[in-house]
């Protein structure tokens, strides 16, 4: 199990989450839906320990630390149980597709390079890129790109990967080919954490919604439940100006 | 004007000897410049407090200074600054004995520090942050991701500028002849003087910089290449 606990961060005067939890069962996809500036991506920041939080717990498993107070020893450790998906991507680029997956494993898991080697392949395979292992980011597509990172995130076994608006960066035809993807990492029965604006991916994978406003939890509850019925008045208006912006996007 | 062209045959061979000499002063001083410019650039990028005004202050000290005064002024001062200090130690060291090559180092290794310096800052904060938080979300320390992902890129981004610095710490050999080190350039001095042909000698030498200069450019333009193969 997954728990995010109390998590509060502010910068300078502004206070950009105050006091949000999340709890995840193991293999269940929790996406995360707000506004911009809701405070979405750095409460994923702050778990991951990018942000320092002011405030809060965090558990994977049976582990759990302290978000403000962790020693560098603990991020390592809880570092090492997550995988992360960045929004632009941030491949090594000085690595090629395979390296950029085996870097994890090698360096990270201590992983034999001949093990680690195979396993990179694997997971490239995995998301229909095994043919361009060779190939350094400056030559993949921005989605081909994508599909490295979460090679990246699924090889290195996590038992949470946090996904960052996967999609916002991408041309609106490759986002296709991205959700495809990450819909099979779900599939697998990974625990995921995901921050997007696609609704109908919401839709599809969630186990569970999160709504997100002004840096506190609005609503959560079942995709069904938030998109046909959602209880609060600020979800609602949300949703009824994303959902008439952008027609539903079907995979 | 006639110019004697057997002179510059004959002392060709004579000054191309002394390329050597040149050489040492160049790979000494950067072998100086190198680690200390490496160490400024992380202090001025973590921002490290005190030692950051410090390492101000000498950049705006060699900058603001001819390299022919530092070199004077190392080549005046450190002899009777190091004879004081090795007194009042006790130590038995003949200060007026070590071979004025060192100071050479010293001085020439000054200006190549600050220009390095502020090369190495610039391509280090230039690689994208996002490359070393997913360094660290894949498991690796602060050493790791520097080594494996920011330095490789870094190097790639600073070699124009490695080059520059390299091809004028090459040049400004040729002042050694200031603290008494006879390089291409003294040497050249020493001939041109000894015959009254001046002008044939600094043709001569013309020559040896201009194609040492061209080579050593070259290969580092190579290594440019190869370190930036990443790129399309």
């Amino acid at each position: 199990m997954v728990d995010i606990r109390n998590v509060r961060k502010g910068f300078g005067k502004s206070e950009v989450l105050k006091d949000v939890s999340i709890q995840i069962e193991d293999g269940q996809v929790v996406v995360i839906l707000g506004p911009s500036g809701s405070g979405k991506t750095t409460l994923l920041r702050c778990v991951s320990f990018l942000e320092r939080a002011d405030a809060g717990q965090f558990t994977i498993g049976n582990e759990t630390v302290d978000l403000k107070k962790a020693s560098k020893k603990q991020i390592l450790q809880m570092r090492r149980k997550m995988a992360f998906v960045f929004q632009n991507y941030n491949l090594f680029a000085n690595k090629n597709a395979l390296e950029n997956v085996m870097e994890g494993l090698v360096i990270g898991k201590k992983m034999a390079k001949k093990e680690a080697c195979t396993k990179a392949m694997e997971a490239l395979e995995w998301v229909g890129l095994s043919e361009k292992a060779l190939f350094y980011p400056s030559q993949l597509s921005g989605g081909q790109q994508q599909r490295v990172g979460i090679a990246r995130a699924v090889a290195l076994n996590p038992e949470v990967i946090l996904i960052d608006e996967q999609t916002s960066a991408l041309d609106p035809e490759l986002v296709g080919e991205t959700l495809a993807v990450i819909r099979k990492v779900a599939e697998k029965g990974i625990t995921m954490l995901v921050v997007t604006h696609e609704m109908a991916f919401a839709q599809d994978v969630a186990d569970k919604v999160v709504f997100m406003d002004g840096g506190v939890v609005v609503e959560e509850g079942s995709p069904q439940q938030i998109f046909t019925k959602p209880k609060q008045e600020r979800t609602r208006q949300f949703l009824s100006r994303i959902i008439s912006l952008d027609p539903m996007y079907y995979i | 004007m006639r110019l004697n062209f057997q002179f510059m045959l004959q002392a060709f061979p004579d000054i191309l000897s002394y390329l050597p000499v040149t050489v040492q002063l160049t790979v000494g001083a950067l072998a100086i410049a190198f680690p200390f410019a490496f160490i400024f650039a992380l202090v001025l990028i973590k921002k490290v407090p005190v030692v950051t005004g410090i390492v101000k202050v000498y950049f705006s000290i060699i900058r603001g200074t001819p390299i022919i005064l530092q070199i004077f002024i190392i080549y005046n001062l450190m002899p009777s600054v190091l004879n004081v200090y090795f007194t009042a130690t006790g130590a038995d060291v003949n200060i007026f004995g070590i071979d004025n090559k060192y100071y050479a180092y010293l001085a020439l290794s000054l200006s190549a520090t600050a220009f390095l310096t502020e090369a190495f800052r610039a391509a280090i904060a230039g690689i994208d942050k996002g490359q070393l938080e997913a360094a660290y979300m894949v498991g690796m320390n602060g050493v790791s991701a520097y080594k494996r992902i920011v330095l490789p890129q870094a190097l790639g981004v600073a070699l124009p500028i490695i080059s520059n610095t390299v091809a004028d710490t090459i040049k400004a050999t040729s002042l050694a002849f200031a603290m008494s080190v006879t390089e291409v350039t003294g040497r050249a001095k020493i001939l041109g003087g000894q015959s009254l042909n001046y002008f044939e000698a600094y043709l001569d030498i013309f020559l040896v910089y201009i194609i040492f200069v061209g080579i050593v450019e070259y290969l580092l333009k190579k290594l440019e290449s190869k370190v930036k193969k990443y790129q399309r």
